[in-house]
């Protein structure tokens, strides 16, 4: 993969159109994460194997978490 | 304006679209699978607080364990299909949580985990149980949160195969 990088100066000008775009609901959900997520992708090299199993990890907290307090409320039905 | 938000959305969309495109497979799945896991708690949450807003609204980590109020009533947003819903959801994280550790020890080339066609399918079955709610306004925002979890799951499940 070739890295491009952005200038200080571009990542403030996308930063503001993102925030712009959330301020006027062009932007929602899902897609504001996908948006800012896209600056610093192309700010930083690739990820490497160390950080993206400490991220898959940090998803496994957060989807445990989320299972137990989902089986609290799913009380009967499970 | 109109046409500075066009020429704005179409740059987001270029940036997007070549990041994705040209990073690694496992890069693009764990990405993917981040995504998705937001996805899962936007849904979660958007249905929790339909079922009970003043229960949500106090402490959004405390389980919501009936539903009251105008936004559930019209719904037909009953306790019993709130239990129902976070039943699948339960379902859902489960199968998230393995496909995080699965892909912990995943290369490129090797089978896409299992656990990640059984969220797939999850998914379709929360979207099944959000179409069956009410037809109105918080409903299609449900649905669309629905949707948007289904089409992060389908970039894992891409970029595992690809």
């Amino acid at each position: 993969m070739l890295p491009i990088y952005l200038t200080p100066q571009a990542i403030q000008l996308y930063g503001s159109t993102i925030v712009y775009l959330i301020q006027t609901g062009k932007l929602v959900g899902a897609e504001i994460a996908h948006a800012i997520r896209s600056i610093f992708r192309k700010h930083d090299p690739d990820l490497t194997d160390e950080q993206l199993d400490a991220i898959a990890h940090a998803i496994q907290d957060r989807a445990e978490v989320r299972e137990a307090l989902s089986l609290a409320e799913a009380g009967g039905a499970q | 304006m109109k046409l500075r938000i066009t020429f704005a959305l179409i740059a987001i969309t270029l940036l997007v679209a070549t990041g994705c495109g040209s990073l690694p497979a496992k890069e693009r799945a764990v990405t993917s699978l981040a995504a998705t896991q937001s996805s899962l708690e936007v849904l979660q949450d958007a249905e929790r607080r339909t079922c009970n807003p003043v229960a949500f609204d106090a402490d959004a980590t405390k389980p919501i364990l009936t539903c009251e109020g105008a936004l559930a009533t019209t719904l037909q947003l009953t306790t019993a299909k709130h239990q129902a819903f976070a039943s699948s959801m339960a379902k859902a994280y489960s199968l998230q949580r393995r496909a995080a550790i699965a892909l912990q020890s995943w290369h490129p080339g090797q089978p896409a985990p299992a656990e990640l066609v059984g969220l797939q399918s999850q998914a379709q079955d929360l979207l099944t149980f959000l179409n069956a709610l009410a037809a109105n306004e918080n409903q299609k925002q449900l649905i669309a949160a629905g949707q948007a979890l289904l089409t992060e799951i389908q970039k894992v499940i891409a970029a595992v195969k690809g």
